[in-house]
């Protein structure tokens, strides 16, 4: 027995209130998918100087910006637990939608644009409520909706692609200040949401529905809501997504939006936000869909064949999840051995 | 004793450490032959963590296992039973798509185990011969807790265990199963059988038990023959210290207003419950589990449905709503505390403050990390919170810390109406005298407290009242002078008599699997199939011409090979959106083989199933080792594989010689000889998972993987193997495919993931898995296919067909749910 008697209170060790910087950089999801996008820079200025030059990024990014967009409602939605697997319907219903009614002789390209979001998001908002209110299975639900997206598809165009109108396409392919449109609108869309989810009571109380839906129901709060939202949101940014990219390509296919289903969820893997739900980090995702971009950029260099970038793309993603997600078991453990006993 | 025997299971040196907790810190227990070995201790002494090491189920970090006169280095669950051990878990750990004597074949081993032909009659038999009123043919999940604890001691009993476990099993037992009960423990220990006996309660071990071993912080505190100690000298084994000093004083409350008060409170489980709180009281909701106590306390707290009155200091609360009975002051902390209390990969901060957001910020809106620090800075340290920093996730904390933390968070938002289920389940003895603490200082700020716990030496100790439930009703209520462990366990073991004479208030539902065999959705599939045939043939007579019949069954054969794997996959509680990606696969593979010998061929169809087969092993590999997401790893090689394929062949190539094709297109009245085979594979389906080993352990494995892995089934490698199944499957879907077309086509095959998840829903497998037909899949596979070809004939927009996919798939997955709900709806008084 030891005789040395401690007070109680003073054996307790004081909680700081933050932790070190290294941890804070470690923990934080962002600063690794920057530090994978860094690499794969460097990588690609290695094994091919075309990869990085100026024509190449201002190639790349355009492509890039639709993913963040898309991946950034994915991410709402995988924050909530969920996935979103309508995305890909939504993508080619919203180019759908402006090609074949925005020009000047049919909607416009306003109403077109504004029929094809509100489109999605009452799509969006189906599938919200639906999950919601039956405790479906988030992955049939978006199935189900996808197929009756793709449905609409079919039946609006009659098995037809349309060429988008021209002012469309002009804002699409448009640069300001030499920096391209649509990467300005991607930047706006992630800035905003993260703002809105990282600072405000609204986006916390988003966080602390998708981390532990049953504990936020017990504390009271209207879990449902935030879900829907999630969703709806997801839609939204999926048909917008879609319109941009009839303005980007011009003439779009039925099926465009099939190539943009497993990079919104590998964006938002990559980018740091778990798959089971709760915190998540937009400006990670964005991050994540430019890695992607430049992934695609780096292989094309090498290869045109669409089978080997799917193979490669497949691999890449494959260890990046991989990677991110062993990251974050590690972290996991270093916190739990950090705590006093 | 009069000759030394050699113990049957000895424990040395057990440590098995948790996140933030050593549940076990070099514990030794030895069971001898013929006693009843009994281990007591508080919630979270580390009682249940011992059980799961002696049967295999929890791996120990350190230490040796003794079993049947050898060291286990690594037990299994399979392992201890082939050993002799029998384990009855204090939760039933049964999977609730089994039927009763389905369970028993998993449960028993080998020796005793009957035939599957035998297994109902022996089951019936058994049950019978204990005289247990249990049918041997009922699903596990129609079972009361009650029964399905019943049946897992039966099953434990049949093993003729030479070590028998029982966690708490008078938890959910009225007195007259518990006397049921000690009668089997006598009969056992007379034959020389060894049982070790996990309780809290000290009436029950002076009954049956002759030796015991007190835990406490999961290291043993005391022990020996049960005779040598008095009551009091045990509780203070278990509690560690006398119970004076483990809990705060109960101040007077004479005078103090009525804070809480409900009024004729009802709801499924409990009736008429009239309580009042006064302001600075701690009320205890104490009896035997499953009378009614937790429901009460729930309806109190707006998480399940109640009718009546309740108020908060006069103010009417609307009931069945979390968020109005937050409004009016009313805090609810779960006993589940991981499920439905902490946000666990959150920070402590975010977690304190979570209900408390509009202080810390600016205009109710923008979040000021400032006013957040400041605010959970204080209420950690007040609480005695041990953590690295604020920012550290609660899920890492030990369950004492994280219980604090809740504490913390209630205690900020200063209630009117505290109501906590469990506040010391696994929290460790020096965090509980914290947690007594802190509730009686909430109390003492005027807050009306509820606390609902199992152990009645806590009851005692903290509450100025104790409400002890049966039936749904109070029926007895302790304070001052009468308020006592023995009293609170008495009045609820008295109170239970009443209860277990009165028959069962939940009716049972009717037997509906018993209807057309279990494969009623297989016959509607099939009439569903008939009509919309004759209906399209009224309209389009060609549509029954032999040709387009025997096209119609040739294009169900690829589907219905697919929706198989999908099945096999979807029922461990999977899914595998590669399969598309594996038929184009598979396709590509066999078309290179298209243009020779019969032989040839049959090579090609071997190299086709085996690369459906690794595609399979990647997907189980990144599933169950990996441990990704299904969704997430069969996607991913969903585009690498397709990307095979392409390169495999750009352009659609291959074309299979006429001769070929003729021969694939043999048909034997009208009937191609591909889909006979097709419906032989899901017979044989239908056999391997209704009869086999296999097919048990995948339908465990998919209603509950923790449950199932208790049973000793190897979850891990079933799942391996059900994604394996599941890629040769697609395979051989893509092989049928290629015998329709003759060509092989990189882009052909995605539309069968779709098609394939909507076949697996539309027939009845549930999307959350456990449970699936193979015969059903077949015609709902044939019913899809008819929809397509039907369209086509009756010329409607290809639109259609996804749109119907997409309604059905829906509406397929929410019938068995609607179902459920209506079943329950009506009175259930016990819940899971």
């Amino acid at each position: 027995m030891s005789t040395a008697v401690v007070d109680a209170t003073a054996r307790v060790p004081l909680v700081s209130a933050a932790d070190p910087l290294r941890l804070r950089l470690l923990g934080w999801p962002t600063s690794r998918a920057l530090a994978a996008v860094v690499v794969l820079f460097a990588v690609s200025a290695v094994l091919s100087g075309a990869s990085v030059s100026r024509t190449a990024l201002l190639a790349m990014l355009p492509f890039a910006a639709l993913t963040a967009i898309v991946a950034a409602g994915q991410t709402l939605v995988v924050q909530q637990a969920g996935l979103d697997l309508s995305v890909a319907g939504g993508i080619s219903f919203g180019a759908l939608m402006v090609a074949k009614y925005g020009g000047p002789g049919q909607l416009g390209i306003g109403l077109a644009v504004t029929l094809a979001l509100a489109a999605a998001l009452a799509a969006g908002l189906v599938s919200g409520l639906v999950i919601t209110a039956f405790g479906l299975p988030p992955l049939v639900v978006t199935i189900a909706v996808n197929a009756i997206l793709i449905g609409l598809v079919q039946f609006l165009s009659g098995g037809y692609s349309a060429q988008a109108p021209e002012a469309l396409t002009g804002f699409a392919v448009g640069r300001t200040l030499g920096v391209p449109n649509l990467v300005l609108v991607a930047a706006a869309v992630i800035g905003l949401a993260q703002l809105v989810l990282k600072c405000t009571v609204l986006g916390r109380r988003f966080e602390l529905v998708g981390a532990n839906r049953r504990a936020a129901h017990a504390a009271g709060l209207h879990t449902r809501r935030y879900t829907i939202a999630a969703y709806a949101l997801s839609a939204l940014l999926a048909g917008g997504t879609g319109v941009l990219l009839a303005g980007f390509l011009s003439t779009t296919t039925l099926t465009a939006g099939d190539a943009y289903l497993l990079p919104s969820v590998a964006a938002v893997v990559l980018g740091g936000t778990a798959l089971t739900g709760g915190r998540g980090s937009l400006t990670g995702t964005a991050l994540g869909a430019l890695f992607l971009g430049q992934l695609n950029q780096l292989v094309q260099t090498y290869t045109q064949t669409t089978a080997v970038q799917n193979i490669v793309q497949a691999v890449i993603i494959g260890v990046g999840i991989v990677v991110q997600l062993s990251i974050a078991t590690r972290l996991r453990r270093q916190a739990i051995r950090r705590n006093p006993t | 004793m009069t000759t030394v025997r050699d113990p049957l299971l000895t424990l040395t040196g057990i440590v098995k450490q948790y996140p933030g907790v050593r549940a076990l810190d070099g514990v030794d227990l030895a069971v001898l032959p013929g006693q009843v070995h009994a281990v007591l201790g508080e919630n979270g002494a580390g009682k249940s963590t011992l059980v799961g090491v002696a049967a295999g189920s929890v791996t120990p970090d350190a230490g040796r296992i003794t079993l049947g006169g050898r060291d286990h280095p690594a037990l299994t669950p399979a392992l201890a039973r082939e050993n002799g051990l029998a384990l009855v878990y204090q939760t039933p750990a049964l999977a609730g798509s089994l039927t009763v004597a389905e369970s028993m074949l998993v449960l028993l081993p080998e020796q005793v185990r009957p035939t599957v032909d035998a297994a109902a009659a022996w089951t019936a038999e058994h049950l019978r011969e204990l005289g247990l009123d249990i049918g041997a043919d009922q699903l596990v999940s129609e079972l009361t807790a009650r029964e399905a604890h019943l049946v897992e001691i039966a099953a434990a009993l049949a093993t003729r265990p030479r070590v028998l476990v029982l966690d708490e099993p008078t938890e959910a037992l009225g007195p007259d199963e518990t006397n049921w009960l000690f009668d089997r423990i006598r009969h056992l220990v007379a034959d020389g059988t060894a049982v070790v006996y996990i309780t809290h309660r000290i009436p029950e071990i002076r009954e049956i038990a002759q030796t015991m071993t007190v835990l406490r912080d999961g290291r043993v505190v005391g022990g020996g023959p049960v005779g040598d100690h008095t009551d009091e000298q045990i509780v203070e084994m278990i509690v560690g210290r006398s119970l004076d000093t483990t809990f705060p004083a109960k101040p007077d409350l004479a005078g103090a207003d009525v804070v809480l008060a409900a009024e004729g409170l009802r709801g499924a489980g409990f009736d008429e419950l009239t309580v009042q709180v006064a302001a600075g009281e701690i009320v205890g909701f104490a009896g035997v589990e499953g009378n009614g106590q937790r429901q009460a306390l729930r309806a109190l707290a707006g998480l399940v449905r109640s009718h009546g009155r309740v108020t908060v200091a006069g103010r009417p609360v609307a009931l069945g709503s979390p968020a109005a009975a937050a409004r009016q002051g009313i805090t609810f902390l779960s006993g589940d505390r991981l499920r439905e209390a902490v946000f666990g990969d959150l920070s402590i901060r975010e977690n304190i403050d979570a209900l408390a957001l509009p202080r810390v910020s600016l205009l109710r809106t923008l979040l000021v990390p400032g006013r957040e620090r400041a605010l959970a800075g204080p209420a950690v340290a007040a609480l005695r919170v041990k953590a690295a920093s604020l920012e550290t996730p609660v899920g890492t904390l030990s369950g004492g810390n994280q219980q604090k933390v809740l504490l913390a968070r209630a205690s900020i938002g200063d209630p009117t109406v505290l109501l906590v289920e469990d506040p010391t389940q696994g929290v460790d003895a020096g965090a509980r005298l914290e947690i007594y603490r802190v509730l009686r200082e909430l109390a003492a700020r005027g807050t009306a407290v509820v606390v609902l716990s199992t152990d009645a030496v806590e009851l005692e100790g903290l509450c100025d009242r104790v409400l002890v439930f049966s039936r749904g009703r109070i029926h007895a209520e302790l304070s001052a002078a009468n308020l006592s462990e023995r009293d609170i366990t008495g009045a609820a073991v008295l109170a239970t008599e009443h209860a277990v004479a009165a028959p069962e208030p939940q009716a049972r539902p009717a037997n509906r699997r018993k209807l057309l065999g279990g494969e009623s959705q297989a016959v509607l599939m099939l009439v569903l199939t008939v009509l919309l045939a004759t209906v399209t043939a009224v309209q389009a007579p060609t549509f029954l011409s032999t040709l387009t019949v025997g096209q119609l069954l040739l294009a169900t054969a690829s589907l219905a090979l697919v929706s198989l794997g999908q099945l096999v996959v979807v029922m461990t509680g999977g899914i595998d959106l590669s399969v598309g990606s594996v038929v184009a696969l598979s396709v590509v593979a066999v078309s290179f083989f298209g243009a020779g010998p019969p032989g040839y061929f049959a090579v090609g169809v071997l190299v086709a199933l085996a690369a459906g087969a690794a595609v399979g092993l990647l997907n189980g590999v990144l599933v169950s080792r990996v441990n990704l997401p299904p969704v997430v790893a069969t996607l991913i090689t969903s585009i690498g594989v397709v990307g095979a394929a392409q390169l495999l062949r750009p352009l659609p190539g291959g074309q299979a010689d006429d001769l070929l094709l003729a021969a694939l297109g043999t048909t034997v009245a009208g009937i191609p000889v591909v889909f006979v085979i097709v419906v032989l594979v899901g017979v044989g389906g239908h056999l391997l998972l209704r009869r086999a080993r296999a097919g048990r352990a995948l339908r465990a494995t998919g209603s509950n993987p923790v449950s199932a892995s208790r049973m000793g089934v190897a979850v891990a490698s079933t799942r391996l193997l059900a994604y394996l199944l599941g890629g040769a499957l697609a395979a051989a879907g893509g092989v049928a495919l290629y015998a329709q077309t003759g060509i092989g086509d990189a882009s052909t095959g995605q539309a069968l993931t779709l098609a394939s998840v909507t076949v697996v829903v539309l027939a009845g497998a549930s999307i959350f898995g456990g449970t699936g037909s193979a015969l059903a899949v077949l015609a709902t596979a044939l019913f899809v296919q008819t929809i397509t070809s039907s369209l086509s004939f009756l010329s409607v927009s290809l639109a259609w067909q996804y749109w119907i996919q997409g309604i059905f798939v829906v509406t397929a997955a929410l019938v068995p749910l609607v179902r459920t709900r209506r079943r329950r709806a009506p009175g259930a008084a016990v819940s899971a």
